[in-house]
């Protein structure tokens, strides 16, 4: 390197300490840069700023928040009562499909789309039928033909009132060639829904059912009433654009997967006084944004998180978490058509080497009801407490039922499920209850669609896991996954190909018995035939959690998944 | 340069076909069909077949991928299935919402790695030199979801000086908007601040070193009047093509980043579509992803060109 190219090298211009570029220039270029970022910042506030005398500085903006920074730096944020009224924010899972009243099917759908719009009956957390757009139904004797009296007051939020052909258009429109899920399976005829009068519905049914009006409820999240004039005219997309229904909310504004806005239905035909006048949502992908966003003062309510998301949450003096027991649990399915599980000892031995409590503590935080191994839920009116003793962890009895069986080594086995809530660590917990008695899983976790498409009705030997959500009666949980494969066909949700005379016959009688008395009798039988066979395990039934802000009250939840704040309010 | 720009723009016309095609196949190899994923696992075979019927996702592989090219190319991305929206309106406002991100991002990250490039150069060897180097290096090198999941933690959660959510409130105003962007945006700018200041720095080490520059020196110019029109000029054309050429990544590429701070951008959108077996919508994306990469490299070749007229495109 001769003296010149020293001299024009970097290392050179550092030693003459670079006159020309010198570090004011580059920090005027570091200024403008942190400049932007601070104009950037800046909230576009038009609002007013305000220091107390201990430090605290209040901001409030345009939009009514208000941001509160005390002197150690905590920030609140908080929604104002001002001119504008008051306005509740609820973080929601993102629907998985658009607000179709057709396609819904889950719980961030489901939830939105019950804001706006309503139910002829309400299936609340304490499993009543509250009339709300039917004021009242019955049956004939057999069950098979049921009639539902309209409430005269019922307007949709036009003002037009709620008829029986409105009823009529959207019992067709689900259940008719718009291709709705689970709502066929009810024993309902399209073509045998009458409106007999502009009050009066009724239904004929395929097959006679004494829970039929839980059918009609909120428990099928589709069958909110909307009007014959939306179904006339429903094409896909066509609910998005206005939210119609009958329901105290109407849509300000929605954004797909991102945000709704609802505003106070001033029209509302029954009482919505006590109501805030605002409510946003946001949707979550992720449960954990949710709760970071609640961290931070963005929400004041979040109808439903899994105890894991409810963590962070529970010692915190900004949140209330609750809980409601639910039906909602998870079925621990074997393939009851091969060996080893052919053989029921087997799956007796397995259902003894869980220590259920211990799965209730652990995974659920003690948000949970053992189970049984049957999905008769023992807040269900029917439940027989009589019928069968509560299986307990026994691993001796188990040791012994294996080798009666002729395992007495133990077998190894697949255990497949889904990403679900808790349900991977499930899997990974009851593989580790059945190694002390020599019985080998191994797990495999899949994604939602791989589950159900490869695994979950597969006849190859296995074991699985599979959730079932809450629903106001048993009947869904006894029929499809229980009942013959043969019996129900292409509609069979029957994990464990258990094939029961005995339990067919049962159920028949329990969906179509008279009175609570003689159904608590037969549920009181099969509660202790599926104990004895053990098709699949119940390990438990799991808690509906929510979170809202201290101060914020009036959020009713189901177990479902329906949320409403229509008596929320604020103190203060 | 018109021939140039054809060309490029017909090569880009091929890769973004090939692209779809791609797309195409590969959402014909997920899991389970389109009317199952829509209704869940539970509804009845008859509901979903009826359903696919009515979405036409029964029809042939050729068939559907036939209806939806020949709609696209006018301009017409379909409808998509898991959103019941015109896929156009989707992309649209997800592109707008990527824009505003890629633009903050950028503003920040721009000047602040330039300035640092050049301050390393001018300081090679020092402590700070190494500071910007090694330390822009270890920030590029950190996944997004790690920076991004500490800074939600500190500035969101502890802190509570800037929201974690990225999505403002409805009905929000643009510097709202920009200020629920700015912890997103952090990320970005670790990831591409050492990329660009070392490229910046080298080209400004290498400016110093040449013989222009020494001859300028021997002139007895001044020294910021070298540096200036000398080395600042010739040191940073390279970087400029660097940094054209992030307009894509910026658009498309923060699938993470999005899906982190719930920003409904283009990477969150193509994210939800893929998970929900959307097709049209998750083809509809890619091509726009595809596009604006396309033209971000278009845009880094022609202001490259238009800087040294030493480059002549042909």
């Amino acid at each position: 390197m001769d003296k010149a190219e020293t001299t024009a090298s970097g290392h050179e211009t550092r030693k003459r300490s670079n006159p020309a570029i010198g570090r004011s220039r580059f920090f005027v270029l570091l200024v403008i840069a942190l400049g932007l970022v601070l104009a950037a910042c800046a909230d576009d506030t038009t609002g007013t700023t305000a220091t107390s005398g201990d430090g605290e500085v209040t901001t409030t903006a345009a939009d009514g928040e208000v941001t509160t920074t005390a002197a150690d730096g905590e920030v609140t944020t908080t929604t104002s009562s001002d001119a504008e009224g008051t306005t509740v924010r609820v973080a929601l899972p993102t629907p998985a499909v658009g607000i179709e009243p057709v396609l819904i099917n889950d719980e961030g759908g489901l939830a939105a789309f019950g804001q706006a719009a309503e139910y002829l009956i309400f299936s609340d957390d304490e499993l009543n039928p509250i009339p709300v757009l039917a004021e009242s139904w019955e049956s004939n004797d057999a069950g098979d033909v049921w009639t539902f009296h309209l409430n005269p007051g019922a307007t949709f939020q036009d003002g037009s009132p709620v008829t029986a052909d409105d009823v009529v258009a959207t019992v067709q429109g689900i259940a008719g060639g718009n291709a709705g899920p689970a709502f066929q399976t009810f024993g309902v005829d399209p073509a045998q829904v009458v409106a007999i009068d502009e009050q009066t519905v009724e239904f004929t049914l395929t097959q006679s059912s004494g829970a039929f009006p839980f059918f009609m409820s909120s428990d099928n999240y589709n069958a909110a009433i909307l009007p014959a004039s939306f179904w006339e005219e429903y094409e896909e997309g066509s609910y998005e654009q206005s939210f119609v229904g009958s329901g105290p909310w109407v849509l300000e504004s929605y954004d797909p997967g991102v945000s709704a806005v609802y505003v106070k239905n001033e029209n509302y035909w029954g009482d919505n006084s006590g109501q805030p006048d605002r409510m946003e949502v946001t949707f979550f992908a992720d449960e954990a944004a949710a709760v970071t966003g609640f961290l931070e003062g963005r929400f004041d309510v979040i109808p439903h998180i899994s105890f894991s998301g409810a963590t962070p949450l529970l010692d915190s003096p900004d949140a209330e978490v609750s809980s409601i027991s639910t039906a909602q649990h998870r079925q621990v399915y074997f393939d009851t058509t091969k060996p080893p599980f052919d053989d029921k000892r087997v799956r007796q031995a397995i259902a003894l080497a869980l220590d259920r409590d211990l799965l209730v503590d652990g995974l659920l935080g003690g948000f949970g009801l053992v189970g049984n191994d049957h999905p008769i839920w023992e807040n269900y009116p029917m439940y027989n407490s009589d019928a069968v003793e509560q299986r307990t962890q026994d691993l001796e009895q188990a040791q012994q039922l294996l080798a009666d069986a002729g395992y007495p080594d133990g077998f190894e086995a697949p255990l497949d499920t889904l990403v679900f809530f808790e349900v991977e660590d499930l899997a990974q917990l009851i593989a580790s209850s059945l190694a002390p008695i020599g019985i080998d899983l191994t797990v495999g976790v899949y994604d939602s669609g791989t589950y159900y498409g490869d695994y979950w009705l597969a006849a190859d030997g296995s074991m699985g896991i599979v959730n079932y959500g809450h629903r106001g009666v048993p009947n869904v949980y006894l029929g499809a996954p229980l009942l013959s494969p043969e019996r129900t066909g292409e509609d069979s949700w029957n994990a464990s190909h258990w094939s029961n005379e005995e339990y067919d016959a049962l159920f028949d009688q329990f969906t179509s018995a008279p009175d609570l008395e003689t159904q608590t009798e037969i549920a009181g039988e099969i509660q202790a035939l599926l104990n004895d066979e053990v098709p699949f395990i119940v390990p438990y039934y799991v808690d509906h959690i929510s979170v809202t802000r201290p101060g914020f009250s009036g959020l009713e939840v189901t177990g479902m998944g329906h949320y409403t704040v229509v008596d929320g309010s604020f103190d203060g | 340069m018109s021939r140039f720009v054809l060309r490029r723009i017909g090569l880009a016309l091929i890769t973004l076909f090939l692209l779809s095609v791609l797309v195409f196949v590969g959402t014909q190899l997920l899991p389970g069909d389109v009317g199952r994923r829509i209704l869940g696992p539970f509804a009845n075979q008859e509901a979903v077949d009826a359903l696919n019927q009515r979405l036409g996702t029964d029809r042939p592989v050729l068939v559907q991928y036939w209806d939806w090219i020949s709609s696209a190319v006018t301009g017409d991305l379909g409808f998509s299935i898991s959103f019941s929206r015109p896929v156009n309106e989707l992309l649209g406002r997800a592109l707008g919402n990527s824009v505003k991100l890629a633009a903050l991002a950028f503003v920040i990250v721009v000047p602040l790695s330039l300035a640092g490039g050049v301050f390393a150069a001018l300081r090679r060897g020092t402590f700070v030199d190494r500071l910007i180097t090694v330390g822009g290096l270890s920030a590029t090198v950190i996944p997004e979801f790690v920076s991004g999941v500490v800074l939600i933690v500190v500035f969101g959660v502890f802190l509570g000086w800037l929201p974690g959510i990225a999505t403002a409130p409805a009905g929000s105003g643009f510097l709202t908007q920009m200020r629920y962007l700015i912890l997103p945006a952090i990320p970005l700018v670790l990831v591409l601040f050492g990329y660009i200041a070392r490229i910046t720095r080298a080209g400004v080490i290498e400016a110093l070193e040449a013989d222009y520059t020494r001859t300028a020196i021997l002139k007895g110019l001044p020294r910021s009047t070298v540096i200036r029109r000398d080395v600042l000029r010739n040191a940073l054309l390279p970087t400029i093509a660097v940094i054209a050429s992030q307009v894509g990544y910026l658009i498309g590429g923060l699938v993470i980043v999005e899906v982190l701070f719930t920003y409904q951008g283009v990477g969150k959108l193509l994210f939800d579509a893929a998970r929900n077996a959307d097709f049209p919508l998750l083809a509809g994306g890619v091509l726009v992803v595809g596009a604006a990469f396309q033209v971000s490299m278009l845009l880094a070749d022609l202001a490259y060109s238009w800087l040294n007229p030493r480059i002549r495109l042909s």
